[in-house]
């Protein structure tokens, strides 16, 4: 009886998304295809559908971006609610298709996944005996630092959810279009970027920003400047040794007298307003997954439309 | 010459009169005791002629009545010394008298250090009064009981009022103490001062004073001269004892002496 | 003498602050570019990044060592101090509330505006508590209280912000700090200092007087409503416009005039302005302190002095026991 309910209720759901106006268009291909499928299989002796896949939720951010990349949206049970809000989800729309979940260990419970993933911190691990115990597994997402990370990790994680050949596709296909946009630090100069928030924390070495900026070809002056990990960029060294191009992130967001000082400071507006910048709505990297993709080809975008202008002026 | 001129003094507080249609003079140069039994009103009416508790009545000081001085003019009128003897932070005994000249005082830039030659002499004069012109170096929290009860009364000679208020100047003083305090009262007075002291020691109430104010229950029992205030129907109406009187070189003093009338 | 010390003591400190910094900058580069000479980026460097950062150490130093003491000298008591009696708190809520609901952009006034009557908010609910006869206990536990419920209130205000990055900062600014200030800062809260200032420096004879207890100072001409008013509004002024730039930097009202009052014979109108310079110069002195380890992230102004203020405080608890209890 509860199988004929979740039957009925997946079947509504493939249906909803399929009809909503921003379901993507592979993603609507998929689904005619499933939902043929899962009719097909109602009717006796032509269960053609593929084996169904485990179902998953996703408890934070970073694992949301990754989940409604890589799984089958029939699969999804969940997503974290942060994913649906606008403010700090590249992907609220989409997200807003399914159910939200606060990240508890009663979400879990409630939404009952074979998957559940979760990030590292996620206070929720002390449960995961009894998590397991109701046939729940638990899968951290790392945090990545590079490109070739955030690949890797989309691959392992497609693998896990039973989405192996999917992921393997879709990450050749990544990994292939940002190949495209890579340049090699030329010999002529390279422009020193800078990444910079309004409160003046920036990237150094070993951030997947500094990863992204070498691999366009640019020179990371943070890292230049001994910075590792995600530091601070003092005021006095932006005055002392100003950047070619300024990379603002989360400049969007902040208003500006909830700014910090940093952000308010004049000497930052001076350097804003005669410096060349390539600026990121707030939402669009904060977990350094497949979406520095969408990011790389933005930068690359805006910086060749600099340097268009810049020669002909 | 009258001085202060108190009548139909009433203060209450909280529903409760406190003190009733008080009216009493004092004289230029005429030290008077205001005495009385516990919870007779004796600090509540010093309170009053200090202005520092509101009161009905008319309180006049040289014909001139008391609330209409500016803070200032009375300030330097009235002197008055608080029963409480804490000094909240060890300053020394100079400082200390120093703030007697608060009434003359001019604004924050002119620091206290910079004293004028008037308020320097004054006081000096109000050390050297009580005799505590070698103690002025000395922190006020290191002082004796003794010491600092004169201290506090060279801090109230320092303003150089025209009233003294002093309540229970000699409380928990030894006999020595006491009798320096009390002569310092009595020179003060012969200066032309008008004091009222408040006491509960009848034996220096009558060797000191020149008349006596009895309070009892807010309300003037007895006053006038000390053979009339201290009268045996007085006494026993007041504090329900009996005294005997003595008399040394034609002054005459009393010694309380028994809870029943001493016959 | 003591002041001509302290101020000594001030201004080198402020050469010694101009001098440190990210840049290797040499003390002739440093003068050079304050009087406007010298390459561009050094001028850039030293009057626009370091100088309001020196400027506005003299301030809050300055709003909270004056503070300290004549509150101490209005409540009679050495442990009130702006920070432990919750007037800070109170102030930064009052900042906190502006920027989340957004008040902050319909006028940057607002910001200090609000912080100045968080404290007064603060400092009225103290007097009002403590008057009748204050001892340390209702004093601290009043304090406590304030402190706590502004926390609360301040940690609702973060809980509900609708962006994480602005509850980031706010975090951060709650912390206490002077880095990356600019001259906007300054003129926003200086007029208020200056006010707060006068006010608090109007009551330094009645100061003085107060330590006979309030019945003789009032014998002696002390107008204590006034005063009182005095002191609470002076107060709320100075410390609430430099909490709302800086956030909350405690403990420097309760250091300064304790360290200072022996040297000014215990006299509370002296102190004042002692305490004034003193809390210049340590607030100065910390910030450069702060500065020291030059590794790019550096601690929080209002850490520091907190590292410095708690065991002070908890010396000062430990020899008023007796009195406490």
């Amino acid at each position: 009886m509860t199988g004929l309910k979740n039957f009925i209720k997946q079947y509504f759901r493939a249906i909803f998304i399929l009809f909503h106006p921003v379901t993507p268009v592979h993603i609507r291909q998929q689904l005619t295809a499933y939902a043929l499928g899962l009719w097909l299989s109602v009717v006796p002796g032509a269960a053609l559908a593929d084996p169904p896949y485990p179902s998953v939720m996703s408890t934070n951010l970073c694992a949301d971006l990754l989940l409604l990349r890589l799984a089958d949206p029939t699969q999804i049970r969940s997503v974290s609610r942060h994913s649906q809000d606008r403010q700090v989800s590249p992907v609220a729309e989409h997200a807003s298709l399914y159910p939200a979940n606060r990240g508890g260990v009663e979400d879990v419970l409630y939404f009952k996944p074979d998957i559940v993933l979760v990030y590292a911190g996620w206070t929720g691990r002390r449960h995961a005996e009894r998590l397991a115990a109701q046939g729940i597994e638990v899968i951290a997402v790392p945090y990545t630092k590079t490109w070739d990370a955030a690949l890797d990790t989309a691959r392992t994680l497609a693998a896990r959810i039973g989405r192996a050949e999917f992921g393997a596709a879709l990450v050749a296909d990544f990994a292939h279009r940002m190949q495209a946009l890579a340049r090699p630090a030329t010999t002529t100069i390279a422009p020193r970027v800078l990444y910079l928030r309004p409160s003046g924390g920036t990237a150094g070495r070993d951030t997947y920003v500094d990863d992204l900026i070498t691999r366009l070809g640019w020179r990371n002056l943070a890292a230049e400047q001994g910075i590792s990990g995600w530091g601070r960029f003092p005021l006095e060294r932006l005055a002392h040794t100003p950047p070619d191009r300024l990379l603002l992130g989360y400049f969007d967001q902040a208003q500006s007298p909830t700014r910090s000082a940093y952000g308010r400071h004049p000497l930052l507006r001076t350097l804003l307003a005669r410096t060349p910048l390539l600026t990121l709505p707030g939402q669009a990297w904060g977990c350094g997954g497949l979406e520095l993709l969408d990011v790389a080809e933005q930068l690359s975008a805006q910086s060749a439309e600099l340097e268009r202008r810049h020669v002909q002026p | 010459m009258t001085a202060l001129e108190l009548s139909d003094v009433t203060v209450q507080r909280g529903g409760r009169t406190l003190i009733e249609a008080v009216s009493c003079q004092v004289s230029a140069g005429e030290l008077v005791g205001l005495i009385g039994p516990n919870g007779a009103g004796k600090s509540t009416l010093i309170q009053a002629i200090a202005q520092l508790i509101p009161y009905h009545g008319a309180m006049r000081w040289h014909g001139k009545p008391l609330e209409q001085l500016t803070a200032r003019e009375r300030a330097r009128q009235i002197a008055y010394l608080s029963q409480d003897d804490r000094v909240q932070w060890p300053i020394s005994v100079a400082d200390l008298v120093a703030l007697g000249r608060h009434p003359y005082r001019g604004g924050w830039w002119r620091g206290a250090g910079q004293t004028r030659a008037a308020d320097q002499q004054a006081i000096e004069a109000a050390l050297h009064a009580t005799d505590v012109w070698t103690l002025r170096e000395r922190a006020s929290d290191t002082l004796s009981g003794g010491e600092r009860a004169r201290v506090r009364l060279a801090r109230a000679l320092a303003v150089e009022a025209g009233l003294l208020l002093a309540d229970e100047p000699v409380a928990a003083l030894d006999p020595r103490h006491q009798l320096e305090v009390m002569t310092v009262l009595r020179t003060q007075a012969q200066r032309g001062a008008s004091i009222i002291v408040v006491l509960h020691d009848l034996t220096l109430a009558s060797r000191f004073c020149d008349r006596l104010v009895l309070l009892n229950g807010g309300r003037v029992v007895a006053t006038g001269a000390v053979e009339r205030v201290l009268s045996a129907a007085s006494l026993q109406q007041a504090y329900g004892i009996g005294a005997v009187m003595g008399e040394h070189h034609g002054q005459r003093y009393w010694v309380p002496w028994s809870v029943a009338p001493y016959v | 003498m003591l002041n001509h010390l302290l101020f000594l003591a001030l201004l080198l400190l402020s050469v010694l602050s101009l001098r440190f910094g990210e840049a290797p900058l040499s003390l002739a580069e440093v003068l050079a570019a304050l009087i406007g000479s010298g390459p561009e980026p050094h001028q850039v460097i030293v009057r626009e990044i370091r100088l309001p950062r020196v400027v506005l150490a003299w301030l809050v130093g300055i709003a909270l060592g004056a503070s300290g003491a004549a509150l101490q000298g209005l409540l009679r008591n050495p442990l009130a101090e702006p920070g432990l009696l919750g007037i800070s708190a109170s102030a930064s809520l009052g900042a906190v509330l502006t920027l989340y609901f957004g008040l902050a952009l319909v006028s940057p006034w607002l910001l200090p505006a609000a912080a100045m009557l968080g404290a007064l908010l603060a400092t009225l609910v103290l007097h009002v508590l403590t008057r009748a006869g204050s001892n340390n206990l209702t004093l601290i536990l009043t304090g406590v209280a304030l402190t706590s419920l502004a926390g609360a209130l301040t940690s609702l205000a973060l809980n509900l912000a609708p962006n994480p990055t602005d509850a980031q900062d706010i975090i951060l600014w709650l912390l206490g700090s002077i880095s990356d200030r600019s001259f906007d800062d300054v003129w926003l809260c200086l007029p208020f200092v200056l006010i707060g200032l006068a006010l608090l420096f109007w009551c330094i004879p009645a100061l003085d007087a107060l330590a006979l207890g309030e019945a003789e100072a009032s014998s002696l001409g002390v107008d204590l409503g006034r005063l009182r008013t005095l002191i609470i509004l002076g107060s709320a002024l100075s410390v609430g416009s430099t909490v709302a730039i800086t956030g909350t930097i405690g403990f420097v009202g309760l250091v300064v005039p304790h360290l200072l009052r022996r040297a000014v014979g215990f006299r509370p109108g002296p102190l004042l302005l002692a305490s004034a310079l003193g809390g210049a110069v340590l607030v100065l002195a910390a910030d450069i302190a702060v500065r020291l380890p030059n590794s790019g992230r550096e601690p929080m102004l209002g850490v520091v002095t907190a590292l410095i203020g708690a065991p002070f405080f908890l010396t000062l608890v430990l020899r008023a026991r007796r009195d406490m209890l």
